[in-house]
């Protein structure tokens, strides 16, 4: 069951309903390291990374709860890493 | 095999061929689904599914190697990956308008649900297609002829002979094995050694890993620099510097990238630019 993605309401442009999924921060914190670890992150020769229905249930989560997790975690390094990318692909 | 199956494997080939693909293999969808988990077989996509072809294209243009900024290439590269992209939606075309079977083009590259949990593996497809193996930069498939290539796939009700893996991983190179005896580095480990890390052993690769996240900022995903130059600015609290944020060179850089998959947070080809794997179509006169 779902138990921790949250629907924000946002009143758009011409007053039209938004919805945006979100995880909550709590739920977040507690499993971040975990999900990313059982993804496939970081990929290794032996065995794959799993699904996001398989982490959900070796974490006994919803695929819902993993997903929004995953999103985030994967975009959650900080920003000077892109700056260093950014200058790492100039190097001649 | 019936031959007349065989026969429509060709026509798929000559045509795929013909519209620029550089190689082309056929994976069987069961294989496929022996590695895959569930939900991320060719049949929880397609249900239609019989054949699994694979083409690849997108070589580099040799001259990209040698400009002065070596963004050059990812610039390129962007407009390379879309080239295979058409080319997977011709074959699609194609298959039913001349031979009248289902067929569906495929790209996992395509964020499914917005995060990196691909519905199929293409890595798996094209090196059960016999088109490459695996290699010690980021488990890139490594064409014997090409080395780096992008692919797509079309899954097809089509019935088609599948092919067969390579029996030689073609990473990694004899030159590779030469250095690693002497140096304990490959060109492709040394190169990126925060995101890749292996060891080789009898010529073969022992263990290897890669660090996908670290790899992220630098060869993947504009959309999420975009986001996270976006962060940044929103949580700016003065106006004058929020402006010279957004109107800068920088975030001016990554909105052209995400409409163009340009180079700043995406297409980074230091690892494979070493690799000595197809390094013959990348010298030229
Ligand atoms: S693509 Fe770039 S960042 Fe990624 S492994 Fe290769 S060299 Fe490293
Ligand atoms: S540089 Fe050598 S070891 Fe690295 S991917 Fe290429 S063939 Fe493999």
């Amino acid at each position: 069951m779902l138990k921790s993605v949250l629907l924000v309401r946002i009143i758009g442009l011409r007053n039209k309903v938004i919805w945006l999924r979100i995880i909550s921060t709590e739920v977040y914190r507690k499993y971040k390291d975990m999900v990313m670890y059982y993804s496939n992150s970081i990929q290794r020769d032996v065995g794959r990374g799993l699904s996001v229905t398989e982490i959900a249930k070796k974490l006994d989560l919803a695929p819902g709860d993993v997903l929004e997790i995953l999103a985030v975690a994967e975009k959650d390094i900080p920003f000077e890493e892109w700056e260093r990318a950014d200058r790492f692909k100039a190097r001649k | 095999m019936d031959t007349r199956l065989d026969e429509l494997k060709r026509k798929i080939e000559d045509y795929a061929f013909g519209a620029g693909a550089l190689v082309v293999g056929v994976a069987s969808p069961q294989e496929v689904a022996k590695y895959a988990p569930e939900g991320h077989r060719p049949s929880d996509f397609f249900p239609k599914v019989k054949s699994i072809i694979v083409v690849g294209a997108g070589k580099m243009l040799a001259g990209a190697w040698k400009c002065t900024d070596p963004r050059w290439v990812g610039v390129i590269g962007g407009r390379k990956l879309k080239e295979v992209k058409e080319l997977s939606f011709k074959v699609a075309e194609f298959i039913e308008d001349k031979l009248g079977y289902y067929a569906v083009p495929y790209a996992s590259y395509s964020l499914a649900n917005g995060v990196w949990d691909p519905g199929i593996s293409i890595k798996l497809c094209a090196e059960l297609a016999g088109l490459g193996t695996r290699s010690l930069a980021g488990g890139i498939i490594l064409n014997p002829k090409y080395g780096f290539l992008y692919y797509y796939l079309v899954l097809t009700s089509a019935p088609l002979q599948p092919d067969s893996p390579l029996n030689k991983p073609v990473c990694p190179h004899p030159t590779c094995v030469k250095m690693w005896e002497k140096v304990q580095k490959t060109p492709c480990l040394r190169a990126c050694p925060e995101c890749l890390s292996g060891e080789l052993e009898n010529g073969r690769i022992k263990w290897m890993q890669y660090n996908r996240q670290l790899c992220y900022p630098r060869a993947n995903w504009s959309r999420i620099g975009f986001q996270k130059a976006l962060f940044e600015i929103i949580n700016e609290n003065d106006p004058e510097k929020r402006k010279m944020m957004i109107f800068g060179s920088t975030f001016t850089r990554y909105v052209s990238a995400i409409a163009n998959s340009l180079e700043i947070s995406a297409q980074c080809f230091r690892c494979v630019e070493v690799c000595p794997v197809g390094k013959n179509h990348r010298v030229k006169k």
